[in-house]
Order: structure tokens, then sequence, then C-alpha cells
């Protein structure tokens, strides 16, 4: 399988949010590969249950960043017991506060009282 | 499972002290007992719920195949499909979702959820349903849910918060880079998410929780949108409140008008239960007064006292035990009368809830 590009502007940060809707519990990782695949950085973790901001800066500009891999992986669960409750995870990559082309990776689907995992990815590429 | 078998043995006792106490069952009961005679036991217990959907409740009919519209648009399609060209109702309707979770609540993050009306827009459902009767005749309902205040609802509890973040604690750093996108259920892990779910309602069973619920009903004579006329309707109201660890209160209110065919009526109940032991072992001592006015009919008013004892041999499975009267009801002997037997049931019902 192929993975999915994010186009970057030359210029500006980057940031990546997680986002884990209809109230469930949410845990996730972040990290950043050589454009190889054969070493990584994490970039950071959280869970969206406490005050900090699920949103994880991506260092280094856009040039060196090119061909590079974001990783993601996310676990969420319903806090309440019970079938087919909705879940919501979206996965945004900014730059400079705007969503980038590609840049928006949405997952719905229904939960029971066992949780899912999450794992994509997407390579950056600079436009041309 | 040491605990259960106590629970149980106090439960069996408390219903052996209430034999004990000179009450004897009705002739030909409390032997050979039936999943049947559950029923019985279910008719003795005052229901202090609000229906999960108040339309149907209006309409005294059981919803089929229930939809969740996503969208606004979904709902308008679901709405049209029930509706034909001429304005007649098509097919029964049986819709029951909360518009705020439907349409916002892909936004709505964990930590969102803890400010504002969030939790309580997020706890209010809307239910509609209709249905078909003789003669052409469509009755529709159309019901409001909402919980207004859970001090135990589980997005809350910062200890099953904590919970969950041990257990679903991301595993060893990935080897590789992924060749694409996946989603897996863990199935092993929700053993141990029941687990947290379970502490959590052991520690919350009896918080402060007020449910309001209300229904409108309304009624085509020919099946005919605009001709739908109100037809009645319905108010609920019930409060928990938490008597230290090991009690709860519950004052229930209902107010529902009726009609039937010239007569219009009103039904009023208001009760209260006193319920203790734990979230799987409960003793309930309940009462309630109930007035019934039919103009030019009937005027009725009567009260109802039970005593009963609830035990959760498994998930889902509740041994139950009651006895208790109705009081002043006409045509019914006011002595006490005992009921006891065994009901199974399914799920996360229960009586003394």
């Amino acid at each position: 399988l192929s993975l999915p590009t994010i186009t970057m502007r030359p210029k500006g940060t980057l940031q990546v949010e997680i986002l884990v809707g209809q109230a469930h519990f949410g845990t996730y990782d972040v990290y950043l590969w050589e454009s190889d695949g054969k070493s990584k950085k994490r970039l950071g973790e959280g869970v969206n249950a406490d005050d900090i901001p699920d949103i994880i800066e991506i260092p280094g500009s856009p040039t060196t960043n090119e061909g590079r891999i974001l990783h993601w992986r996310i676990r969420v669960a319903a806090l309440s017991a019970g079938a087919r409750q909705p879940y919501s995870v979206t996965v945004i990559v900014r730059q400079a506060g705007a969503t980038l082309p590609g840049g928006v990776f949405p997952w719905t689907g229904e939960l029971d009282n066992a949780p899912i995992e999450i794992e994509a990815g997407a390579r950056l590429v600079v436009e041309s | 499972m040491q605990f259960r078998y106590r629970g149980l043995i106090r439960m069996m006792f408390t219903f052996g002290l209430c034999l004990g106490a000179g009450v004897a069952p009705a002739p030909g009961r409390a032997e050979g007992l039936t999943p049947s005679d559950g029923d019985k036991v279910k008719a003795l217990y005052l229901d202090l719920s609000i229906p999960d959907s108040p339309a149907f409740a209006a309409i005294d009919e059981k919803p089929g195949q229930m939809q969740s519209p996503g969208t606004p648009r979904a709902f308008a399609v679901g709405l049209l499909q029930g509706i034909g060209e001429d304005g007649r109702f098509r097919q029964a309707l049986a819709f029951d979702f909360s518009p705020y979770l439907q349409w916002a609540g892909n936004d709505l993050t964990l930590t969102k959820y803890k400010t504002g009306l969030h939790p309580v827009l997020s706890r209010t459902t809307l239910s509609l349903g209709s249905a078909n009767q003789e003669g052409g005749r469509v009755q529709v309902g159309l019901g409001l849910r909402s919980t207004i205040i859970d001090k135990g609802d589980p997005r809350l509890d910062r200890e099953l918060i904590d919970d969950f973040r041990k257990i679903l604690a991301l595993g060893p750093e990935p080897s590789a880079p992924p060749s694409g996108a996946s989603v897996d259920t863990l199935k092993d892990l929700a053993t141990e998410l029941d687990k947290a779910r379970a502490r959590a309602r052991s520690r919350n069973w009896n918080r402060m929780r007020w449910d309001v619920g209300a229904a409108l009903r309304s009624e085509s004579p020919t099946g005919e949108v605009k001709l739908l006329r109100g037809d009645g309707g319905a108010i609920w109201s019930s409060l928990g409140l938490r008597l230290r660890r090991w009690g709860q209160l519950v004052l229930f209110g209902k107010w529902s008008e009726v009609s039937h065919g010239d007569s219009t009526g009103t039904v009023r109940n208001a009760s209260a239960r006193l319920r203790f032991g734990s979230e799987s072992l409960a003793y309930g001592l309940e009462g309630g007064v109930f007035r019934d006015k039919r103009d030019g009919v009937s005027d009725n008013s009567w009260s109802r006292v039970a005593l009963g004892a609830e035990f959760r041999l498994s998930n889902g499975t509740w041994l139950e035990v009651g006895l208790g009267s109705d009081l002043g009801r006409d045509g019914q002997s006011s002595r006490l009368l005992s009921l006891a037997n065994l009901k199974w049931s399914l799920g996360e019902q229960r009586l003394l809830k």
C-alpha cells in the first residue's frame, strides 16, 4: 500500500492535531520517520482527557521534512458500556494554522466494549 | 465471588424475615417458580424510570427498527421516507437520537465535554415515532429526554479515566513506518475495560442524578399529516439523591393527559423509593400515590407500598424478590400481598433502578 501525501508550502511550522470526538477516551503517539523508513523520532504522545491541547509540533522546516513520513497510533474506547456507540477520530495536519491539502484523515464507525487502535501515516512533500 | 454469595445469603435472609413477619403468600404463589413469574414482580414495583424513548411511551407502541440519523439531512430524508407525496403517513417512523451528539459530536472531545452545557446537551435525546391504527388512523409521538444532572457520568469520572489511561497505554514503539491505514479492535483489552467500568458503576450507583422527559401525542383520523391534532402528552421527572455510601432516595413524578373517545383525563403519580445496598445488591422500600381522573367517567385515587430486594447473579441476570400492595384501589383488597419468585432477564434491565 502506498501512503497518502500531505503537500506542504515551502515555509511555515507544521502541526498535527489528534481529535477524538463523541467524548470518548483517546490516547495517542506520533512519530516522524526519515524518508527511507529506517529511523524515526518520537514527536509526542498524549491523552484527550487532560487540559493539554492534543496538538504536536513537527520540528524542522518543510524542506528538511521533504519525503519524511508522519506516523500516528491512536487508541479509542467508550467510557460507558454499550454496543454500537459511534466514534469519530480525525487527524489534522496544519501549516501556520491552515489545514494542508491532503492533511485531514477522518475515521468514523461504531464501538462496543472493546477499544480500537488506528494506525496510519502520510508522506510529507513540498509543493512544487 | 465470595462477596456475591454473602450478598445472596443476606438477601435470602431479608426475604425470610419478610415471610416470617406474618405475611402469607398469596394463594397459589411462591411455589413452582417459573420465569413468567417475573412479570408479577415487575408489576409490583413502581416504575420510577423515565422511558428511554418517550415518544413511544406516549403512543404505547414498541418501536421497530430505530433510526439514528447522523446529520440533519439524514433526518429529513428519513422523515420524508415515512411520509408520502400525498401528505399521508406511509410507514411507521421510529427515530431516537441525541441531536447534539449526532450533529456536533465529532468535534466533542472529552476535554470539551467537561465544560458548559456539553454534558446536558449530549445526554438529551429526541424521539419521534408513529403507529398506524385501525381505520386509517395514525398516532404520532414526539419525545424529549434529558439527564440534567449526573454526578456519576462515566465521562466525568477521574478514576475511570485514570484506569483507561493505564489499560490503554500504547505498546512499544513501532519498528517500521505504516504501509497503510489500519483500524483494529483490541478484544483482549475489553475485559479489563469492563472491570474498570464495573468499578465505576459501584462507585457511582447512588450519585445524584436528575432525569426529565416529556412527550406529546397527536393523532390524524385519516393518516394525513395536515389533520394531526394534539391528543395528550406526559411529563416525567426523576431525582436520585445520594444517602452517604449506602443508599439513595429517588423522587419521581409523572403527569399525563389521556383521551379516550370524547372523554379526556389526567393521570398523576408521585412516588418515592428508598434504596440501599450496593450496585449489585439492592433493597428497596417504596410508596406512591396515584390519581386517575377522567372527565365525566371516574376519579380514582390509590396508593401503593412495596418492599423488595434484587441481587445481580451475573451481568444481566437478576434475582428479584418483592412484596407489597395497592391500597384504596377500586375492586382490590387492601391486604398485604406477597409475591416471591425468580426472574431472569437479559441486558442491564433492573427494577430498583
